[in-house]
């Protein structure tokens, strides 16, 4: 099967004065049609902006460095003039943000907002908009759609709102999903109603997506796939049950094993030394060594690519081709 | 070069504005230096009035036959000291005001801010028109305590808003709940907070006062001769606009550079401090 | 000396919202009749939604935020009843560490001074000896001395909360109330934190209210567990009672959708219907009805209030079908798989 998206070393930088971040600095994936990835990491690793940049919606001082390829069906996003790519955002890649209510215009009713983007893309009437808004607004599980539509975001409550941001976001029926954070403001009882409309409407359109959170949790419930980001770059990429079983990444390894668990109580929580360094400096060799329990001289030297651990597991890791270096 | 500095010197009308204000407060400062006559010297009656501006005149001579240019620049002097001490005045008593209303709340915010509103209410020109002409010999220093005692309100509303705001922030009630006072509190934690706005308001305050001055000198109740004024200098060359205007036009222009050299200085220093726009 | 150090009864803390020009002034009860005790030396989890309450019921314990009505007694004083001068020692012994957004640090005050003015505000040490109680606690929370002199926006995340902590901690107080001290933290940087709590109260023998909003979180600190919904308490218990067997259908859908990084547990969760209801108008009878899942739900639960009363185990639940609690679902302890398995 072709893949839906083709992600090829992506690199995006922010410059200020003389320093450069690199905020992703080598990404590569692939999404294949109807499946959930899941992009998995803490704050700096480059998630959010890898999302941005797919939909080229990075701007000034940031940049997607050349050479970077991102690919849907067949043809790079780089290189589409802007009205082909506005055609696509929203018409066939749409995304939704963390916060809904700034994401939400204060002053246009949920249903001009729904309305707008419908008719952004296809020549419609605004009556059959209308009609059309409030058929989604129901599709997202929102009671009397038909009076909702005339309000204002802030008469909405946080979840309300989010189903208004994905009700918007596919009302195009869009091919792909990008979900950033989309549940992390949300009371935890909100957040497991969002996370099973997604899953629900996702079997229902077909629609591939991508899930990008910093809680494994979550993603462990709505992946098929999972990637895991650190230093801008993807340092594992698996099927859930594979990553879960047995995680490759020592990074990956300590997150499992810092992460307070609900149905167990460990005495005392795993700590990862250190601090995740910043965009403007990463480490040489691989990023994590400074705080890998496993790091020998090899690893401050050459930066592993992702290394393939068969059956269906990746990592950017040296201890892939030498897992005797692995210390107890 | 620090965060703020760049932030500062990121728009060119800031940097303007900071170039102007320079400028002028240097020139004002070293103006007994800088004359090149005595600004309250009648050079030459007989034949010295209403020259034209030259090289000897830059900006020509009046009636008394007096440089203007001189009386010009010592006339910065004059303006930007009343305006810089009455400003200094009213921040200090509108911060006080806005500071106490706002960290008590209750009766006194009410009372504080009823008596605003009321001093709100009087025409301010009218009422210094009133005092400073009923009071003949006020001289310079009263004139900046007058001033300063009239132009405290914005200063007040300000604070006190400001006062309001920090009050729901989280390290104000981790302050309280380690058992401060409200002086300390006041003093330590609110004031450096509101350095940024009142900084703002005294430099855009300072344009305000030194129209204000102006007018009340071109009224002949404000800076008296034979001290310069840019006022007073305007009100002189005021008959002879016709046959020698370059004595009401240079003071003129030296307000409207003055006012709004302060006034870009203003919006670029609020802009720079805002952490809102970081 | 009684065992019990907190002991809140009946407390109600009432807001009321500015009507603005043409509306009305309402009324919400963020705080409605919750009566809890902490005892000596415990750490008891506060855990609730937006709208619980609980970031309110903590401020009110401390006296940051005044009740309406209600008592709470610490270590036998009535808290609400001190003169100013008594409240001001009283606060020596109990503390607040907030949420770090980094609006618990004044930014214009290096960390150090912020650490540094509890002592000097009362009295504890001044000039260099103040000094060396401020380096004495940044390293007994894990920082550098040398960050005395930085600013808080110098500071990472989980820095700028180590300071909070060095702040709470300078007074040496008992009693410590962490409101959501974890919330915003990477999960790397929030096990640091965690841990470091976990040894100051063994170090120092601290006494915790531990307010959160995760539940993961919660159960690996806390002894004890209260519920919070729409500003009541719902059910109390020993957090591993709570954890294996909840007996309030909130508890259970609490439980049941926070998620855990396990595929394998197989995942039904207990959905809730509905939103959360407004604050200002709380449904009649049981504030939790109109969205209770229970399958016994009838007519009771929307005529009367159930009434917190007393199970076995010391633990405490309002519900009227508490005695046939819902199960939650594919629930059960998991193993942790190990590393290497």
């Amino acid at each position: 099967m072709n893949p839906l998206l083709k992600v090829r070393d992506l690199r995006t930088t922010f410059t200020i004065g003389d320093s450069v971040a690199r905020a992703v600095d080598g990404a590569s994936f692939d999404l294949f049609p109807g499946e959930t990835l899941g992009l998995v990491g803490e704050s700096g690793c480059g998630k959010t902006v890898m999302a941005l940049s797919i939909l080229r919606l990075i701007e000034d001082p940031g940049e997607i460095v050349a050479g970077s390829v991102i690919e849907y069906e067949g043809a790079n996003l780089l290189e589409l003039s802007p009205r082909e790519l506005r055609r696509i955002r929203g018409g066939e890649i749409a995304m939704i943000f963390q916060e809904p209510t700034t994401s939400l215009n204060p002053v246009l009713t949920v249903g001009a907002q729904i309305a707008e983007t419908l008719r952004a893309h296809e020549e419609i009437s605004r009556e059959e908009a209308r009609h059309r808004s409030v058929g989604l607004l129901d599709l997202v599980g929102i009671p009397d759609p038909d009076e909702r539509a005339s309000q204002y975001p802030h008469q909405l409550s946080g979840g309300m709102q989010q189903r208004v941001m994905i009700a918007m976001a596919l009302s195009c029926e869009p091919k792909i999903l990008i979900a950033d954070e989309p549940t992390t403001a949300l009371d935890v009882t909100i957040q497991a109603q969002i996370l099973e409309l997604l899953a629900a409407l996702q079997r229902q359109l077909g629609m591939a997506m991508i899930f990008i959170t910093h809680d494994l949790g979550v993603v462990a419930g709505i992946a098929d796939r999972i990637a895991v980001m650190y230093g801008g770059q993807i340092i594992e990429e698996a099927t859930t049950k594979s990553l879960f079983r047995r995680a490759a990444h020592p990074y990956t390894e300590a997150l499992l094993q810092a992460a307070p668990r609900i149905d167990a109580k460990a005495d005392r929580l795993s700590v990862i030394p250190g601090a995740v360094p910043p965009a403007t400096a990463w480490p040489a060799g691989c990023r994590f060594h400074p705080r890998c329990p496993h790091a020998w001289e090899h690893c401050s030297g050459a930066v592993p690519d992702l290394l393939p651990l068969p059956p269906e597991h990746r990592a950017r890791c040296w201890l892939v081709v030498e897992p005797h270096r692995r210390r107890a | 070069m620090s965060r703020f500095t760049q932030r500062l010197l990121a728009r060119r009308r800031t940097v303007l504005g900071l170039v102007l204000v320079s400028v002028l407060c240097v020139a004002a400062a070293l103006a007994p230096w800088l004359v090149p006559y005595d600004p309250t010297a009648q050079l030459d009656l007989a034949g010295g009035q209403y020259l034209d501006p030259s090289v000897a005149h830059p900006f020509g001579t009046d009636f008394y036959s007096r440089d203007l240019f001189s009386r010009v620049l010592y006339g910065s002097r004059i303006s930007l000291t009343v305006a810089f001490l009455s400003v200094l005045l009213s921040v200090t008593i509108g911060t006080a005001v806005g500071l106490i209303a706002g960290l008590a709340g209750g009766a006194v915010d009410t009372v504080l801010m009823r008596l605003v509103d009321a001093a709100l209410a009087i025409p301010r020109v009218f009422l210094l028109i009133v005092v400073l002409a009923l009071w003949e010999g006020v001289g310079l220093w009263g004139l900046i305590l007058i001033l300063g005692l009239t132009s405290w309100i914005d200063a007040s509303r300000i604070v006190r808003g400001e006062v309001l705001s920090l009050k729901t922030r989280d390290f104000v009630t981790a302050a309280r709940a380690t058992g401060i006072g409200a002086r300390r509190l006041a003093w330590s934690h609110l004031l450096p907070n509101l350095a940024a706005p009142i900084i703002v308001t005294a430099t855009l305050g300072i344009g305000q006062i030194i129209l204000t001055e102006a007018a009340l000198s071109y009224l002949g109740i404000g800076v008296k001769p034979p001290m310069p004024s840019w006022g007073s200098i305007i009100a002189e060359g005021q008959q002879t606009l016709g046959s020698a205007p370059w004595v009401a036009t240079f003071p003129g222009i030296a307000i409207v550079v003055t006012v709004v050299g302060f006034g870009l200085l203003g919006d670029g220093l609020r802009d720079a401090l805002d952490p809102r726009t970081r | 000396m009684s065992s019990l150090l907190v002991e809140i009864e009946h407390l109600v803390r009432e807001f009321r919202t500015d009507g603005g020009l043409f509306g009305k002034r309402l009324t919400v009860r963020a705080v409605d009749g919750v009566s809890l005790a902490i005892g000596r030396g415990e750490t008891l989890g506060l855990v609730g939604e937006s709208g619980s309450g609980k970031t309110t019921l903590g401020r009110v314990i401390l006296r940051l935020l005044e009740p309406t009505t209600g008592t709470v007694r610490f270590d036998g004083e009535d808290v609400f009843g001190l003169d100013r001068k008594a409240l001001r020692a009283l606060r020596r012994r109990m503390q607040i560490v907030f949420q770090d957004s980094s609006g618990s640090l004044n930014p214009r005050m290096t960390v150090g001074n912020a650490v540094r003015e509890p002592l000097v505000v009362h009295g504890l040490a001044r000039g260099s000896e103040a000094d060396g109680r401020v380096a004495a606690l940044f390293r007994e929370v894990g920082l550098d001395p040398g960050y005395v002199t930085a600013y808080p926006h110098e500071l990472s995340g989980g820095q700028r909360q180590r300071v909070g902590i060095a702040r709470a901690l300078s007074v040496e107080p008992e009693f410590i109330v962490l409101d959501e001290p974890v919330s915003a933290l990477d999960v790397s940087v929030q096990a640091q934190v965690l841990n470091l709590l976990a040894d100051l109260k063994e170090r120092r023998g601290l006494t915790y209210l531990f307010i959160a909003h995760d539940l993961a979180v919660v159960r690996h600190l806390a002894d004890r567990v209260a519920v919070m919904y729409l500003g009541k308490l719902v059910e109390s218990a020993a957090a591993e009672a709570l954890y294996a067997a909840p007996l309030h259908p909130y508890t259970t859908s609490l439980l049941s959708a926070a998620p855990a990084p396990d595929p394998a547990v197989a995942r039904q969760r207990v959905v809730l219907l509905g939103d959360a209801p407004s604050p200002h108008a709380p449904p009649p009878g049981c504030v939790f009805h109109p969205r209770c899942p229970h399958p016994l739900k009838s007519d009771i639960c929307r005529d009367e209030l159930p009434v917190l009363h007393k199970g076995e185990g010391g633990r405490w639940v309002a519900c009227h079908y508490a005695h046939e609690p819902l199960p939650v679902p594919g629930h059960g302890s998991t193993s942790v798989p190990a590393p290497g398995d």
